[in-house]
């Protein structure tokens, strides 16, 4: 049935879209291309494990310290270890986040080990039934609710980033931090801000998926991968680009994984988005021009 | 110091690597007035401008307003009323113009009516840029821009508007009406120090200049004192 596979490949692509999101925000502001990003997640949906399964406390608590803790390590990753490298070239730079996401899987191994943790979904009630003519869509709660908060999360990121002066001047320093400066725009406290968001959105979209994976070192890899290709397929600079990107990824690896094969749905899909870049190298939405790095 | 000077500089020195681009000048801005700098490219004025508003490392004494701002954080400055219109207008490109002129104002944020005083106020003085508020200010000819980069300057009402060749680029007409503007921006109040290379459009409206040769000052003067055939063959290259 196509259109549940359409409906099953948004919900995966939103979560693919919002990985995309947080990579943008910290690329667009600081210029780092954040290779750890998926294991900066991973590590918070272990503190939610933590909080819920081993301490006991409420999921919705627990749900926010383990955001508060994502963004918390956004922060630290980019004013401890990012900052002080700033001027080194992008290529060391990868290699420096590459190095962090080994780390943050050593560091999980060793404090929770490789067993695959169960957590549960927040809402377990019954699917959401659509029916019509010569057809029926079901929709689990669960996957609903990624939907809703993802959607919630996009529009108000598009908000702050277009309405509020503070949301401006981070474009501004995006856009020229030299010039930004002259405006009186404190760049660093933006590029902070900038991984505070982005650490929080990574955690976010950890813990959407957590139930699905379940918790473990390398839970995040896939979402990662997807998320990387979603921004690059809408131009790596570019929020518009990134929501489509990953949308669209979505529904091509669902419906590949439907029509062709379950096994090659990453590999197929990943070809048709080269093919698109071989195409359009600057990406769905993104522009021609000198880019920043 | 002389309380009617708004801006004293002592001993500037820029420095890039083993090259010496400014040595160790002495100036100084007045109460309302138009000061230019004037000399060939690479003289080592921008460089002036960009130790000023404390973009580059420098050394020497920079006293705003009876500050010592030597070693304030560029994006304090600001806040103090020493404004710089960049070098090539830099713009954000990608942002409105509306947008643009709002984060001139980014140091008065909280001042939200102060805010479209000032905007009203840059659109009486360029028409042209409320006629395209909207638009992306990438968008713009080089002369709306250099109109926009000028008016974002302006909105956070600085003391001392310090502007790096804003003739650059520009048809004689578009320097013309740029310069009436800077005119009228003094007039309001608002002190202004002028780096150029079109030295004659700068002594036009400048009360006294100096002339850069190899990081320092080979004259100086009021302008009126000023021969400006001979400083054309001597210092300028012309």
């Amino acid at each position: 049935m196509v259109f549940q596979q359409i409906i099953a490949g948004i919900i995966t692509g939103s979560l693919y879209a919002i990985v995309a999101l947080g990579l943008v925000i910290a690329y667009k502001v600081t210029g780092v291309m954040n290779f750890a990003y998926g294991y900066m997640g991973m590590i918070s949906a272990y503190i939610f494990f933590t909080c819920f399964s081993m301490v006991g406390m409420n999921y919705i608590l627990s749900f926010f310290i383990a955001i508060a803790f994502g963004s918390f390590v956004g922060y630290a990753v980019e004013r401890g270890l990012l900052r002080p490298v700033r001027n080194i070239s992008p290529a060391s730079m990868v290699i420096i986040t590459l190095g962090l996401l080994l780390v943050l899987e050593g560091v999980a191994l060793q404090i929770w080990g490789n067993n695959y943790q169960q957590i549960p979904n927040l809402l377990n009630g019954l699917p959401l039934i659509l029916r019509f003519n010569g057809g029926i869509i079901v929709i689990p709660q669960q996957n609903l609710l990624i939907l809703g908060v993802v959607t919630a999360v996009i529009i108000a990121l598009i908000l702050y980033l277009n309405l509020t002066f503070q949301g401006k001047a981070m474009r501004a320093v995006a856009q020229n931090e030299e010039i930004a400066k002259l405006m009186g725009i404190n760049s660093s406290l933006m590029m902070s801000i900038s991984w505070i968001i982005s650490g929080s959105i990574g955690a976010l979209a950890a813990l959407l998926v957590a139930p699905q994976t379940f918790v473990y070192p390398d839970m995040m890899l896939n979402l990662q991968i997807m998320g990387f290709t979603a921004a690059v397929l809408g131009g790596f600079e570019s929020i518009p680009g990134s929501i489509i990107g990953g949308i669209s990824i979505g529904i091509i690896e669902n419906l590949v994984g439907t029509y062709i094969s379950t096994n090659l749905k990453t590999t197929f899909s990943l070809a048709i988005i080269v093919a698109i870049l071989i195409v359009k190298p600057e990406g769905l939405l993104g522009s021609a021009k000198a880019r920043r790095v | 110091m002389e309380t009617d000077h708004i801006l004293e500089v002592e001993n500037l020195t820029v420095k890039y690597g083993p090259i010496e681009a400014v040595k160790g000048t002495n100036f100084f801005v007045g109460n309302q007035e138009v000061v230019s700098i004037l000399g060939a490219n690479g003289a080592g004025k921008s460089s002036t401008l960009k130790a000023l508003a404390g973009l580059i490392p420098h050394e020497g004494r920079v006293t705003f307003l009876s500050k010592d701002i030597s070693r304030t954080e560029p994006y304090i400055i600001p806040y103090l009323g020493l404004t710089l219109c960049p070098e090539r207008r830099g713009i954000f490109p990608d942002l409105s113009v509306e947008d643009n002129l709002l984060l001139g104002a980014y140091t008065i944020r909280k001042n939200k009516n102060l805010i479209k005083e000032n905007i009203r106020k840059v659109y009486v003085l360029f028409q042209r840029l409320e006629e395209r508020k909207r638009q992306l200010a990438g968008t713009l000819s080089g002369g709306e821009q250099q109109m926009l980069a000028i008016g974002r300057a302006l909105m956070n009402d600085p003391k001392l508007l310090m502007l790096d060749e804003p003739s650059l680029g520009l048809s004689p007409k578009l320097v013309d009406f740029i310069f009436d503007s800077l005119k009228t921006i003094n007039k309001s109040g608002t002190a202004i120090l002028l780096v150029e290379q079109n030295a004659m459009i700068a002594m036009e409206i400048s009360t006294r200049i100096y002339v850069m040769q190899n990081g320092k000052f080979a004259i100086s003067g009021n302008t009126k004192d000023i021969d400006f055939q001979n400083l054309k063959m001597k210092y300028l290259g012309v």
